[in-house]
């Protein structure tokens, strides 16, 4: 086990070269570079000049590079225009927020789309399953900012109600926190559950007509446990690797309820940085996000090699 | 994912009798309804504009007016009719949507059919430059992408094009990989047919049907793309009449006092969306009949 995850993450190493590479050519394919940003439309090409001469920006690109990949390897991510501190230091002073909100979010997704789907699957053809079926079309297709939008709109209209305006850490005041982090995860979760159902719909349908579930029914088990046992144990892999890809999309997700319900995490600041044209922060963050996607992505395949056996036989050797 | 020539000669195998009446119903009833949405929209898209009485952009009424007979969906605090902006959106919302669309399937096309015909190091260079832009959730993507660029109507086309190339390389590549293994590719290099016209001729032409199919089942994400960037900042510039742009910066401000500022820029974006993904699942259901009739065989 041990040497499949080492051998997998030396096989991250030339993928996230790759993202480094990438982020970095986008990066200098933006009109205008760091400096003419930082200094002004009014500045002086000479105050361009100096500015450019104290980032670095008059070497050459392939130095450049490594001073920024070295840099990088030690966690030092850059200097904020905008804000003037490192952007490492302001992503760890927003990770708890994010964090928080994707796991919160992913529970209610996992929650709400394994039961959706497994019973719409239940009741395949029946108009229980039509009804969850366009409930979960539905839930997809409305957009989340709006769904967001008008969770804090109408309570406040038809109750005043508001949820507390700055942050209050789960510790602190766990009644306050869950009224901040309750309604944006619910949001978020509720519509990626919609599409996590119809996929775990899909899945279980995809394994009823086999020849196991024949025999588990001919054996005069009952439905539910033959959808529990037989079903659901070969329906389960590919759901982890789905429930995966949900967090990745989440990360997108989160931008959105973030700036919506005022939560101060990862998205907001990815979004300040865009409409602020905030360079150093932008490349920072989407090398992170690269990074944290790849991790992510390991996750899952570490996941699938403890739980299934044949993963193990041609992954591993010494497993 | 299976192979594009099975999910091909599945969609020609479908037969009626292999589907539940009710379920027939059902599939012909959702797609009915998502193709009349759709297609109500983009009537609305065409005509409206010359349909309604007012400008968009004309700031000539008094502010917050509630919904009423002249005013359906009220007016904001320019004092712009709501309702007028909600028709011109339809013409953003769809034009950029199908825009973007059409430059994510040639662009994938091209990148696709170069990366499986010639193979070799084109092929693993741009396959792994492919996995990198893919492993990106598309939202941050778009949002970084749009940074990069700067917001303008050009650019929103731009960016989600360029965001859904990867995936429609992906499906062209796999498709064109199958097809090179053909006897009558082999057939038409024998009679010394060149390298270009097996390409257009030959290749090209066997990937358009599924390139049209994932093409009309992008065209929802690209509409939810563009409403979500615009309500960000990041897409759609004001005082364009965008539906997302329309509920985005400081309009949120007035929400309270008119939520009808809310209501109505989100419910047609709610209901365009439905649109594409109901006639998006139809099709889905179309060319993907295994799950059904696995279902019907094990009850």
């Amino acid at each position: 086990m041990l040497g499949y995850i080492v051998r997998r993450l030396i096989a991250l190493i030339p993928i996230l070269f790759g993202i480094s590479i990438l982020v970095f050519a986008a990066a200098r394919v933006m009109p205008g570079n760091f400096a003419q940003v930082k200094a002004g439309q009014n500045a002086t090409p000479e105050q361009v000049a100096e500015l450019e001469h104290q980032y670095g920006l008059d070497k050459p690109l392939v130095e450049q590079y490594f001073n920024w990949l070295g840099d990088a390897a030690h966690l030092d991510l850059g200097k904020s225009l905008l804000r003037n501190r490192p952007v490492t230091d302001e992503i760890v002073s927003r990770l708890p927020v994010t964090g928080q909100l994707l796991i919160m979010t992913m529970g209610v997704s996992a929650i709400l789309g394994l039961t959706i789907g497994i019973v719409s699957a239940m009741n395949f053809g029946r108009p229980l399953d039509s009804l969850l079926r366009g409930v979960s079309i539905l839930g997809m297709s409305v957009p989340t900012f709006w769904v967001a939008t008008l969770v804090i709109l109408l309570p406040s209209i038809y109750f005043s109600y508001a949820p507390p305006f700055s942050h209050v850490g789960f510790f602190e005041n766990p009644w306050d926190n869950l009224r901040q982090y309750g309604p944006p995860s619910l949001v978020l979760g509720f519509a990626s559950g919609c599409g996590l159902a119809r996929i775990v719909r899909g899945s279980i349908l995809g394994v009823v007509g086999q020849d196991f579930m024949r025999t588990a029914r001919a054996k005069g088990l009952r439905e539910s446990v033959v959808i529990r046992r037989h079903a659901l144990g070969n329906v389960m892999l590919p759901i982890i690797t789905i429930l995966g890809m949900e967090a990745v999309g989440l990360l997108g997700g989160t931008v959105i309820v973030e700036q919506v319900f005022n939560l101060n995490g990862l998205g907001r600041l990815l979004i300040e940085s865009a409409l602020s044209r905030d360079y150093p922060a932008i490349q920072a963050m989407a090398l992170v996000v690269g990074v944290a996607v790849m991790l992510l992505f390991l996750l899952i395949d570490i996941a699938y090699a403890c739980l299934d056996p044949r993963v193990r036989l041609t992954g591993g050797t010494n497993a | 994912m299976r192979s594009a020539e099975m999910t091909l000669e599945m969609a020609g195998e479908i037969r009626p009798h292999h589907i539940g009446l009710i379920t027939h119903v059902r599939r012909r009833l959702m797609g009915v309804t998502g193709a009349a949405i759709l297609g109500f929209l983009i009537l609305t898209a065409v005509v409206g504009p010359f349909v309604v009485p007012y400008d968009p952009q004309s700031i000539e009424f008094s502010a917050f007016q509630k919904p009423g007979l002249e005013h359906p969906f009220g007016t904001d605090k320019l004092g712009r009719d709501v309702f007028t902006r909600v028709i011109y959106g339809a013409r953003i919302s769809l034009g950029i949507g199908i825009a973007a669309t059409l430059m994510a399937s040639i662009g994938g096309t091209l990148l696709g059919v170069v990366s499986a015909y010639f193979g070799g190091w084109v092929d693993y260079l741009i396959q792994r430059l492919v996995e990198v832009v893919m492993s990106f959730p598309a939202l941050i993507l778009l949002i970084i992408l749009s940074a990069a660029l700067g917001p303008s109507i050009r650019n929103v086309i731009l960016i989600l094009g360029i965001a859904a190339i990867p995936i429609m390389s992906r499906l062209v590549r796999s498709i064109v990989l199958s097809e090179k293994q053909q006897p009558y590719i082999e057939a038409a290099r024998s009679l010394g047919a060149s390298n270009r016209r097996i390409l257009f001729m030959h290749v090209l032409p066997s990937t358009l049907p599924l390139v049209g199919i994932l093409a009309s089942l992008s065209l929802g994400f690209m509409i939810l793309a563009e409403a979500a960037l615009s309500f960000l900042g990041l897409g759609v510039p004001v005082p364009n009449p965008s539906w997302g742009a329309d509920m985005s910066g400081n309009a949120r401000d007035y929400f309270q006092q008119a939520p009808w500022l809310a209501i109505f820029p989100g419910l047609a974006i709610s209901l365009t969306i439905l649109g594409a993904n109901l006639v998006g699942e139809a099709v889905r259901d179309i060319i993907d009949p295994f799950a059904q009739s696995w279902g019907r065989a094990g009850r």
